[in-house]
């Protein structure tokens, strides 16, 4: 049962985050809960391997799990847009293995902030799907919370690989110039990780991959405390080495940058509507999984003259902006919907 | 002993790994790439079968599954307590992701491990 009679059976409906770090992707043909939404968390990597029958090309989990042997491109970063092509093409042989369905998807990306991004996105956008239109982040991750508070006033904080984006919401999309960007985010954390072990372990050499599992699994900010070991095993031996310092400082300026760009949005918000806006503060994407840092955040908020603010994580932080999508791709008529006309070519 | 010089003696203890370790640096790239990509492989099959864990020596060695070329996250068996706080790195494996990835850097060997290596890096 569609939830909008003006879209034909026979489309499958899709709501696609194209992260950084992962692309999520929610999936259901009704929106009216006769379907629970199936949900996709594909790695954003690509990587060319030999096959059984020749090269290959292989994405998401197997692509990490095979960077032994191949490289391991990101496709909205890589210098050869083929890797767009062949990453588009895998998530659509994903979601429609046998060709039966038509896919219409919103989509929605950190990256589709610029001009050269917003390209990158519609032409990956038109590769994957049959229709599709491309929705601000902020916008859908204030519809997937599902709170109509939260949807009508409120500021989202989305902490990506590559920045901190926040921006308030309160009547629809973010205006131009409303969406407040820092750099950094959780590649940052990574990379001050990789500078600190290789600091005070020079022998110890990590891939970027590796780096990121370790700072997915055990980082975290204060308040929180925890310990942390990196066990390194060599055939069947092994050393162990307490690790839970460094990820502490290398986490810890993520926790500013958040501050920062929670700072500027309030700047730019007109006063009336700020202790409102105080009131729903979100925290979205990969990094607000960060263990401490919605104590964190909530302890300096209100300890820098914002005594209402409400600093919130949902259940899957990760997901909002997919969830939101998915449910735009249900309220969109038939006429509201792009339809490309050429895939892209490499 | 502290722990970082006990990870700088482990790692020592490899000679032979870290000497295949510079040969594959110096072929990254190169023709000869593919046959010390191919070496690297052999010898972590090599420390594999000469370096059995005993459980006197290496308790939980034993008991970390072999996961193909993946990190295995966490000690199901071995912590049950707080298994999310243990992070496991098989370091030959590491060794050949960094190499496939381009970072495996002669800038990143450092220099007490050129010293050891037979005529110097």
């Amino acid at each position: 049962m569609a939830f909008n009679a003006s879209i034909p059976s026979g489309v499958l409906r899709v709501g696609l985050d194209f992260g950084s770090h992962t692309t999520v992707i929610k999936v259901a043909r009704d929106d009216v809960g006769l379907e629970q939404p199936a949900t996709l968390r594909i790695p954003s990597r690509i990587a060319r391997v030999r096959g059984k029958r020749g090269p290959e090309v292989v994405i998401g989990a197997e692509a990490i799990a095979r960077r032994h042997e191949a490289k391991l491109v990101h496709p909205l970063l890589a210098d050869d847009p083929r890797s767009l092509v062949d990453f588009g093409k895998e998530i659509r042989s994903l979601l429609d293995p046998h060709g039966e369905n038509e896919l219409w998807g919103v989509v929605t990306s950190a990256h589709g902030g610029t001009t050269e991004g917003l390209q990158h996105l519609r032409a990956f956008a038109h590769q994957v799907f049959d229709r599709t239109r491309i929705l601000s982040p902020a916008l859908l991750m204030a519809t997937g919370f599902g709170s109509r508070d939260a949807a009508r006033s409120s500021i989202w904080i989305d902490i990506g690989a590559t920045s901190v984006r926040a921006a308030p919401v309160y009547g629809g999309s973010p205006r131009p110039g409303e969406t407040m960007v820092v750099p950094g985010g959780g590649n940052a954390v990574t990379a001050r990780l990789k500078e600190i072990l290789s600091r005070r372990l020079p022998d110890l050499c990590l891939s970027d991959t590796t780096l990121d599992e370790m700072k997915e699994d055990l980082a975290h900010v204060s308040p929180a405390s925890m310990g942390a070991c990196l066990r390194i095993a060599f055939g069947g031996d092994y050393e162990t080495v307490d690790i839970a310092p460094f990820l502490r400082r290398a986490a810890e300026p993520l926790a500013g940058e958040v501050l920062s760009a929670l700072h500027r949005v309030l700047e730019m918000s007109p006063s009336d509507l700020v202790e409102d806006l105080c009131a729903h503060i979100v925290l979205a994407g990969g990094g607000a999984r960060l263990v401490g840092l919605a104590d964190r955040l909530s302890e300096e908020a209100r300890r820098e003259s914002f005594p209402t603010a409400s600093i919130v994580v949902p259940e899957d932080p990760t997901a909002l902006a997919a969830r939101g999508a998915l449910h735009w791709a249900h309220l969109l008529d038939e006429e509201e919907w792009e339809t490309p006309v050429f895939s892209y070519v490499a | 002993m502290s722990d970082e010089s006990r990870t700088i003696a482990i790692l020592r203890r490899f000679d032979v790994f870290l000497q295949a370790r510079l040969r594959l640096l110096r072929a990254i790239g190169g023709p000869g790439e593919s046959v010390f990509i191919a070496a690297i492989e052999e010898l972590h099959r090599i420390l594999d079968e000469r370096l059995p864990a005993s459980r006197e020596s290496a308790p939980e060695a034993t008991r970390i599954p072999r996961m193909g070329f993946r990190q295995k996250r966490g000690f199901d068996a071995v912590a049950p307590s707080k298994p999310e706080e243990t992070f496991v790195v098989d370091y030959p494996r590491e060794m050949l992701c960094l190499a496939r990835a381009g970072e495996l850097q002669r800038e990143r060997l450092p220099a007490r491990t050129e010293d050891i290596l037979p005529g110097g890096a």
